[in-house]
């Protein structure tokens, strides 16, 4: 059966000051990785990324990104994520790099994902309940 | 030919050029980022470069504990980060490097950065080293010979591309891209050892993400993902011997055996307990 295929990628952003995490959205990362991806190459990065690239999912708590690509020349696209040196707008710029975890397609990446997500949740639990417990 | 095979679907990243800063919290955040992103070993790499006729004192390392407090576990591994040290001599003359010096064995990994071709091609056939560190920030000064190069990859010294200074700036970046593409063209891929020179925790990046990056150089994804692991730990292999090899400790050569290493003494009778300390000898036979 002809499908058309593509490739998601669990990319997780790391920052330095956790605060600013939480102030990214889907259309700060979008246009982060269409601007890296002009940048290193070119028109026909931008080119192949027009077509089926979108930010599928993330939760700004843990740092969890889905990027989806097109099958064509996603490893392309992927090799110019490590660029990326801060997402933001011009007055917000919040310096971070992403890490990508797995490659794959829609069900393994879901399956995938939960894992490092929830040891992430816990540890942030974790360290949020002491932050609490030393304030007060 | 089995213990190869095991060496090579070990997926034990490494990163071997993480540069020294007297900041104990900034050492402290890249190392604890380097452990979140994955990588089993660092090392943390003191530069020097020798100028004029004048001896200097090359730096001492600094101990691990005086470095950070507490090493963190890697994330998907149960043990803590490995921290190594590492130096680089960035020479322009062969009088500057003194063999068989008391400081180098202080070090656990020793890199040469070459400024002139006459340098590149001692480095490559005669000096005792473990890393070709090739300059990233400027224009190649000389042409890679095929010669040299594959006397080196015989000898197990590996050849250094760093891919911070390409984060950094963007005509650094076309100078790295461009000479590391020539070095990849020179290896044909093998003993080329990626690492980045981070200076910031920001500026590393993750193993896969570097596999990645590869494919830009010219490097097959195999070459790429062995130039992580592989290569990493070979290396490591390889600088212990540099340490022991005169003859006087003798390393079984079954376990220590890794295909680029050929300098493996294996003088049978002698073991001397003073050179490298037990824990150090037993770690080397562990396969990890």
């Amino acid at each position: 059966m002809v499908r058309v295929k593509s490739r998601y990628l669990l990319c997780e952003i790391n920052v330095t000051d956790r605060n600013r995490l939480f102030l990214l959205t889907e259309k700060d990362i979008y246009l982060a990785v269409k601007e890296a991806v002009a940048r290193i190459h070119g028109d026909y990065g931008t080119a192949m990324c027009s077509t089926r690239f979108c930010v599928k999912y993330l939760n700004a708590q843990t740092g969890m990104v889905f990027l989806r690509f097109p099958k064509m020349g996603y490893k392309l696209l992927w090799s110019a994520l490590p660029f990326i040196t801060s997402i933001g707008t011009r007055s917000q710029k919040t310096p971070c790099f992403l890490n990508c975890l797995h490659v794959g397609d829609f069900k393994t990446i879901t399956g995938v994902g939960l894992k490092p997500c929830t040891y992430k949740i816990v540890t942030f639990q974790e360290t949020s309940k002491t932050a609490c417990l030393f304030n007060r | 030919m089995w213990l190869f095979q095991i060496i090579i679907n070990m997926s034990v990243f490494m990163d071997l050029n993480l540069t020294f800063s007297a900041d104990k919290s900034n050492m402290q955040q890249l190392i604890d980022m380097a452990a979140h992103l994955g990588f089993s070993t660092v090392a943390v790499n003191y530069t020097f470069e020798p100028t004029g006729k004048k001896k200097q004192a090359i730096p001492l390392p600094k101990p691990i504990d005086e470095l950070i407090d507490q090493l963190p576990i890697v994330q998907g591994r149960s043990r803590p980060i490995r921290v190594l040290n590492r130096l680089t001599l960035v020479m322009s003359d062969l009088n500057h490097y003194r063999p068989n010096s008391a400081e180098y064995a202080k070090f656990d990994l020793l890199a040469v950065q070459p400024t002139t071709e006459k340098v590149f091609h001692a480095a490559c056939t005669q000096l005792d080293v473990d890393v070709i560190s090739v300059p990233m920030t400027e224009k190649l000064a000389f042409f890679f010979k095929k010669a040299p190069v594959n006397m080196a990859a015989e000898r197990g010294v590996a050849f250094e591309v760093s891919y911070a200074p390409a984060i950094r700036d963007a005509t650094m970046r076309r100078y790295t891209i461009a000479n590391a593409i020539s070095l990849a063209q020179a290896c044909k891929g093998k003993n080329v050892l990626v690492s980045s020179a981070a200076a910031k925790p920001l500026e590393l990046r993750g193993p896969y993400d570097i596999i990645n990056l590869c494919s830009l150089i010219g490097l097959s994804d195999e070459a790429a993902k062995r130039s992580v692991s592989c290569l990493c730990r070979s290396l490591l292999l390889h600088a212990e011997t540099r340490t022991t090899a005169s003859g006087v400790i003798s390393t079984k050569k079954c376990c220590d055996s890794s295909p680029s290493q050929q300098e493996a003494p294996s003088t049978p009778g002698d073991v001397d307990q003073g050179g490298a300390p037990a824990a150090k000898r037993v770690k080397s036979q562990l396969t990890d």
